[in-house]
């Protein structure tokens, strides 16, 4: 429901009550918390969950929409949500709730910085096994709830493989515990699943509690330069039959690169680089550089180069800059296959080989996960709806599905955001118990609006 | 239905005693093969022990038909008591008891009661009544009867089973031997041959092996007047009957002069070495029973106990091996047939998968619920077959007939064979 | 409809013989692996999806329930019909549909049991993760029911972390599919919900399962420890110094004195705690992360420490921890298995406390724990016979819940709630908590006829369904 004038000030009037004056944002700074070129109605940061479920239960009370915003790294990531609500941003909710070394376990407020928990953890040589791309941004709250992930999923598995427990604040207004601190719990319903990918339409993560693990005692990674894809991929193929344990086996095109990582390792533009990371006992990485390497070479590398220390480092530090930034002189679009990994060639090599457009690759490979960014000259948009109808197809070929993440407002209005499934009617029936007022990032309600 | 006797009480007390150990944990599904083939609950030792737990408590009655069903259809292959559960529950026992008491309100049919009473302990008219199978099968008037559907007087099982039946030997192994017997020149050793039925009358081959075998090895062999070892009348409850019959069999063991009393037939031997605990509240017997029960070993446990002649020719072969429930559980003995096989030249030894999984053929099994034989019967004969084996080698007649039948049904190019056979082949090939 | 029609009605749909009605027949299926009887008016087999979807449509017009049913060995009364209704099993969907290790995946019926499933994939050098203790006989199904775990739970998590996607049946019939082969499926994680539902959301009739590479090489080790608290600190020590072992289990003296009656494993009898580490991965480094490990047991006063050299040398020492629960059986053929959480660093103290509890109550526990995720099972035995006896045990049950809500932990790590700690959830979630797991049900099953009356703490207004 929109507001009018006078309601959204009364509105805004309730919402300083809850969160103090100086937390919700003025009018003139709203455009801090815009997506799709609109801004919000209102926005307002909370300190801790009873103020964020108190605002819930405003919402609730005048029928309000509400957009939970973390970090506001994902806020333009398709479908198009309007801004016709209150932001309720959990930055301020921060803080470290409880290190538990010695149990591999930390609880932290949905509103930390990923990059801030890691370097918190790494005093303690402990680590947190998710690695978003966005992650100098991004917060744990919306790590969870976009179920974000990063090279290292290949090992590590994703959000739902890592998260204990959470504290979610619901669309009635209560704070409510999902889960525990302990690795084994089956009590009562397993809620986090539902939590975690829900995109802010079931209620608010406030806290989430983590497993942890000891940071490794070395790693390494191995870069190839492939003349082709088929080869990066055989080769990948490779590392997942063998007894290695890598924890990353990213392939990256050309045009994918930061122009720092282009020159590292002299990419000529028809080549593809192969990123695998082997984390572990020191016997254990030597191992698996020089299988690694010998593998590469059976598979037709151009070059290997083995990276340690800093240069590790800042090898990963540099992946995160793939794909950070659309292009904003022409239209593009990046979508995301999620692929068998059999069938991650056919589908990276049918995305590189899109006619009429420029295409760039970044792939999970042991996951099955290919993103792309497809561009076209500016005033051919329409190319772009056609790469993604061409993609899904293609992606569904290869028994999965793609998802157009960001396109051009235009664009992607005529695109198929969400791929056909028969389960989309009971998760609507989630959404509905969960949320029967329907004001929680409606329009991300999962297959779409009815 | 008859009153409460003495016996009645002692009997369910002593299920009671049984059934309590039983916390449905369920671990028997792991093994029993009833289980395997139907995925139902009153197939497996668990609901066959509820169930007694129920007739106890008075929910459901012996005499119920579904009763008797849940019971009778226990292979009593001893997988899950003896194997898989972890309180050791006696499933084999508790069904055991449960029949015998059935056996006691109902009473005994008359067809079973002459068989186990009057004809097992006598062993001329056990060899005649083979006679006259052998007659009707070489006359061609038992497929008559079959093709005529008179079979089906003896019930519906035993119609169906019957072309599973080996064709009966002209001979028994009783007439055979005697003109075989003879002195061994560098004697170490001196044994007992007890020849179950089945070997007799089905399958004297295995005897003429099994002689053969043991003087290839300096052995020299008696072979005792006995009657049927016993274990078919318990089966069906009568225990008095197979009392009887042990007593018949001790009378003719007791005190020979042999290092052993060895027998090619898992139920025989395993069954003898029982004779003690039949017999031990007979005070005429209990003793003699116990020596001779101690002196009983199958044929590979006596030769690989034993400084086995390795004078052997190649018996070019794959075998794989199935280990007949009353050997491999009931007398503990598997790796001894194996070690038996593996020592053959020219023999390619191929392990199946569940080896120790009760066939299907328990006895009569085949007559009284063939259907359910039969699906016990495929899943052995689908591991079996799965190795490519040309001999499937045991160590059981019983196991033979079961698994012979099983070879003829699906058609296999895969012969049956007594793992004796096997050495006696190796020891005619020097 | 009469319960004749409806026998018919069945039978028409899954075929005569799979439709179980007789009296012997629903005796049978009264129970689980807990102490509870609860008779259902019918059992059905349904053969495939279809077949199951027009059992769900008949029990949805006729106000039926539902009860599904794998191997029925769960430890919490998950499988009892406390309503009657109809109980469907999986008895006779037990293919292995697709075995696809390229892509690290197999599509599986509910009825194929997991111990035959893992001896399907070890030829091809691939195994399936979660090997709860009850592998040779519990369901796939059944273990997707309760999100069973096992011991390697540490390094590799539980069913949930291994199950892609999910063909279910609802409550109306309806047949969809959740999650898929591939990874981040969009919108809800509904396999994920569905997981550790313990069948109340609905029947599952296919799954999609993760495989892995088996490890290259593992290391076992056996350790004797003269104080529970030894252990634990050994334990905590080792991960502390960054190794993740892939399993850490632990037995206490009552246990370890009830193997040495049962196996003669040549355990002491004096032995306060028994601890078995396993190293998987690549054989690089774990000689010395071994040795690293007996360097620490040793710092913690290990009395004797052992390392197997060879498969059987590695069975030998397993045998024992194998053999526990069997062990305790013979000793005590009825006993109580309890199931809680804690944080690990609290184990050894919580299972102190546990033989306190026991002591109070006059009653005799022994402890199987898997250590590295602090998940422990006391077993508290009894003489069923003996009223007083089965109430005390009862007692301390209750009291050892409590403790491990107390010690920072949770009610239930592998056996789920069912209806045994159903009036225990309030010790861990509140109403609001509660109020948010009734939403999602209701949005599974709004008449409330699946499996009804599990897991959530019984409300006052309880609707009453039957045939």
């Amino acid at each position: 429901m929109t507001l009018t004038e006078r309601s959204l000030e009364a509105t805004r009037t309730r919402l300083a009550e809850i969160v103090g004056a100086e937390n919700v944002v003025p009018g003139d700074r709203l455009s801090a918390y815009s997506a799709f070129g609109e801004k919000p109605v209102a926005a307002v940061l909370p300190a801790d969950e009873g103020e964020a479920a108190e605002v819930a239960r405003l919402a609730d009370a005048e029928g309000v929409t509400v957009i939970v915003w973390g970090g506001g790294t994902k806020q333009s990531i398709l479908p198009v949500q309007p801004r016709d609500g209150i932001v309720l941003c959990m930055a301020r909710m921060n803080s470290t709730i409880e290190l538990d070394a010695a149990n591999l376990t930390v609880t932290v407020g949905a509103g930390k910085v990923m990059d801030d928990l890691q370097r918190e953890l790494a005093q303690a040589r402990l680590f947190l096994p998710l690695d978003p791309v966005d992650s100098a941004r991004s917060t744990v709250g919306g790590t969870l709830a976009t179920n974000s992930s990063g090279p290292n999923r290949l090992l590590y598995r994703t959000a739902r493989d890592m998260v204990l427990g959470m504290r979610v604040a619901t669309p009635q207004g209560t704070v409510v515990r999902v889960g525990g601190k302990t690795v084994k719990d089956v009590a009562g319903y397993d809620m986090k699943k539902l939590y975690i990918g829900s995109w802010g339409t079931l209620g608010a993560i406030t806290a989430a509690t983590f497993r942890l693990l000891p940071i490794a005692e070395a790693s390494a990674t191995v870069a190839i330069a492939f003349p082709d894809l088929g080869q990066a991929c055989a080769m990948v193929s490779a590392v997942l039959a063998s007894f290695m344990r890598p924890s990353t086996a990213d392939i990256l095109s050309h045009a994918a690169l930061p122009a720092s990582m282009r020159s590292s390792f002299d990419l000529k533009p028809s080549e593809y680089l192969l990123l695998v990371q082997a984390e572990g006992a020191v016997e254990a990485v030597e191992r698996q550089k020089r299988e690694l390497a010998e593998l590469a070479g059976r598979n037709g590398a151009r070059e290997i180069f083995t990276l340690d220390g800093a240069d590790e480092k800042e090898l990963w530090r540099q992946r995160k800059e793939v794909f950070a930034r659309m292009p904003e002189e022409r239209p593009a679009m990046l979508i995301k296959g999620s692929v068998l990994l059999k069938k991650v060639y056919d589908f990276a090599g049918g995305l590189m080989g899109l006619q009429g457009v420029e295409t760039a690759l970044a792939a999970h490979a042991g996951n099955g996960i290919v993103y792309g960014l497809v561009a076209a000259e500016p005033g051919q948009g329409e190319r772009l709806v056609a790469a993604a109808d061409r993609l899904q197809q293609l992606a569904a070929d290869c028994g999965g599905f793609a998802l157009p993440l960001k396109a051009p407002r235009l664009e992607a209005g005529k695109m198929r955001i969400w791929p056909p499934r028969d389960d989309y009617g009971l998760m609507r029936k989630i959404k509905a118990e969960l949320d029967p007022g329907n004001l929680w990032s409606p329009a991300r309600v999962p297959g779409g609006r009815a | 239905m008859a009153t409460a006797t003495s016996e009645d009480e002692k009997t369910m007390s002593a299920l009671a005693e049984l059934v309590e150990k039983c916390n449905r944990c369920g671990f028997c599904q792991a093994g029993c093969p009833t289980y395997k083939v139907t995925g139902l609950e009153w197939q497996v030792s668990r609901g066959r022990v509820a169930l007694v737990r129920d007739i106890l408590d008075g929910r459901v009655a012996l005499l119920e038909e579904e009763i008797q069903e849940a019971l009778g259809t226990c292979l009593r292959c001893g997988a899950c008591s003896m194997v898989h559960c972890p309180a050791q529950v006696q499933t084999p026992e508790i069904v055991d008891k449960a029949i015998e008491e059935l056996v006691r309100l109902k009473g005994q049919p008359w067809v079973q009661r002459v068989i186990f009473r009057n004809l097992l302990p006598n062993r001329g008219l056990l060899d005649a009544a083979g006679r006259v199978v052998w007659l009707g099968q070489i006359t061609g008037a038992q497929a008559a009867a079959k093709g005529l559907g008179l079979t089906k007087v003896l019930g519906n099982d035993v119609h169906r089973a019957q072309d599973g039946l080996p064709r009966v030997p002209s001979k028994t192994a009783r007439q055979i031997l005697p003109t075989m017997m003879r002195s061994v020149p560098n004697r170490q050793y001196r044994v007992a041959y007890f020849i179950g039925c089945a070997t007799n009358q089905l399958y004297p081959q295995v005897a003429e092996a099994m002689v053969r075998v043991l003087f290839a090895n300096n052995t020299e062999v008696l072979v005792p007047e006995v009657v049927d070892c016993g274990k078919p009348p318990t089966v069906y409850g009568d225990f008095e009957a197979a009392r009887n019959l042990a007593r018949k069999n001790i009378d003719a063991m007791y005190g020979l002069d042999v290092d052993a009393i060895v027998t090619d037939c898992a139920t025989c031997g395993s069954f003898i070495k029982e004779y003690g605990e039949l017999l031990a509240e007979d005070p005429l017997y209990a003793d003699k029973a116990k020596a001779v029960s101690a002196k009983m070993k199958d044929i590979s446990e006596f030769l690989t106990g034993i400084q086995l002649n390795d004078q052997m020719g190649d018996v070019k072969s794959k075998i794989t091996y199935h280990d007949p429930c009353h050997l491999v559980r009931f007398q503990k003995v598997s790796a001894q047939p194996r070690k038996l096989l593996k020592s053959i030249p020219g023999l390619e030894f191929k392990e199946m998968a569940e080896a120790d999984m009760c066939c299907g053929g328990a006895g009569s099994f085949s007559l009284t619920h063939y259907d359910l034989s039969q699906q016990v019967l495929s899943r052995k004969m689908g591991n079996a077959s799965r190795t490519s084996a040309n001999y499937l080698a045991t160590g059981c007649p019983a196991c033979m007939m079961q698994l012979s039948a099983g070879v003829k049904r699906d058609g296999l190019e895969m012969q049956v064979i007594h793992t004796v056979q096997l050495l006696d082949r190796a020891y005619s090939a020097r | 409809m009469t319960r004749e029609q409806l026998i018919e009605e069945l039978a028409r749909i899954v075929g005569k013989e799979d439709v179980l009605h007789s009296r012997r027949d629903l005796l049978v299926y009264e129970y689980d692996s807990t102490p509870d009887l609860f008779q259902p008016d019918v059992v059905v087999f349904p053969a495939n999806a279809a077949e199951a979807s027009a059992v769900m449509k008949l029990a949805a017009r006729e106000g039926l329930t539902v009860v599904p049913r794998g191997a029925g060995t769960n430890l919490s009364g998950g499988t009892l019909a406390l309503k009657g209704g109809i109980v469907m099993g999986c008895s006779r969907m037990t293919r292995v549909l697709e075995v696809d290790p390229g892509n690290e995946r197999v599509v599986v019926e509910p009825g194929v049991v997991n111990l035959d499933l893992q001896n399907m994939l070890a030829p091809l050098g691939y195994l399936y993760a979660p090997d709860p203790a009850s592998q040779k006989v519990s369901t796939l199904g059944g273990n997707i029911g309760e999100n069973s775990g096992g011991p390697h739970c540490l390094k590799y998590g539980v069913t949930t972390n291994h199950v892609y996607g999910l063909e279910v049946v609802l409550h109306d019939g309806e047949v969809i599919h959740t999650g898929g082969p591939c990874e981040d499926n969009p919108g809800y994680d509904l396999t994920g919900a569905i997981v550790g539902s313990e069948g109340t959301f609905g029947f599952v009739t296919s799954m999609t399962l993760r495989l892995m590479r088996v490890p290259e090489s593992i290391k076992t080790m056996l350790a004797i420890f003269d104080s529970l608290e030894d252990s634990g600190n050994a334990v905590s020590d080792i991960i502390a110094d960054g190794i993740v072992p892939a399993t850490l289990e632990i037995m206490d003296r009552i246990v370890t004195w009830a193997v040495e009656e049962s196996y003669h494993s040549g355990y002491p009898l004096d032995a306060e705690g028994i601890l078995i580490i396993e190293l998987d991965g690549l054989k690089d480094g774990q000689d010395r992360q071994a040795e690293r490990i007996v360097e620490i047991c040793k710092k913690n006063h290990v009395r004797d420490i052992k390392i197997a050299q060879s498969d059987a040398e590695r069975a030998a020492l397993w045998a024992g921890r194998k053999g526990a629960f069997g062990a305790v059986a013979r000793v005590s053929p009825m006993y109580s298995v309890q199931d809680g959480t804690v944080p690990r660093t609290r184990l050894a103290e919580t299972m102190m406390k546990v033989v306190a509890i026991a002591e109070r109550h006059n009653v005799k526990v022994g402890t199987v724990a898997h250590a590295g995720d602090g998940n422990l099972h006391p077993l508290i035995m009894y003489n069923p016979k003996d009223a007083e006896e089965v109430k005390r045990v009862h007692e301390a049950g209750k009291e050892i819940l409590k403790l491990c809500v107390e010690m920072g932990g949770t009610l239930t790590g592998e056996h789920g709630i069912g209806i045994e700690k159903q009036d225990s959830m309030p010790l861990v979630f509140s109403d609001d908590d509660v109020a948010v797991m009734r939403r999602v049900k209701r949005a599974f099953d709004p008449s409330n006829r699946l499996n009804p009356d599990k897991i959530l703490p019984r409300e006052k207004a309880a609707e009453g369904v039957g045939v």
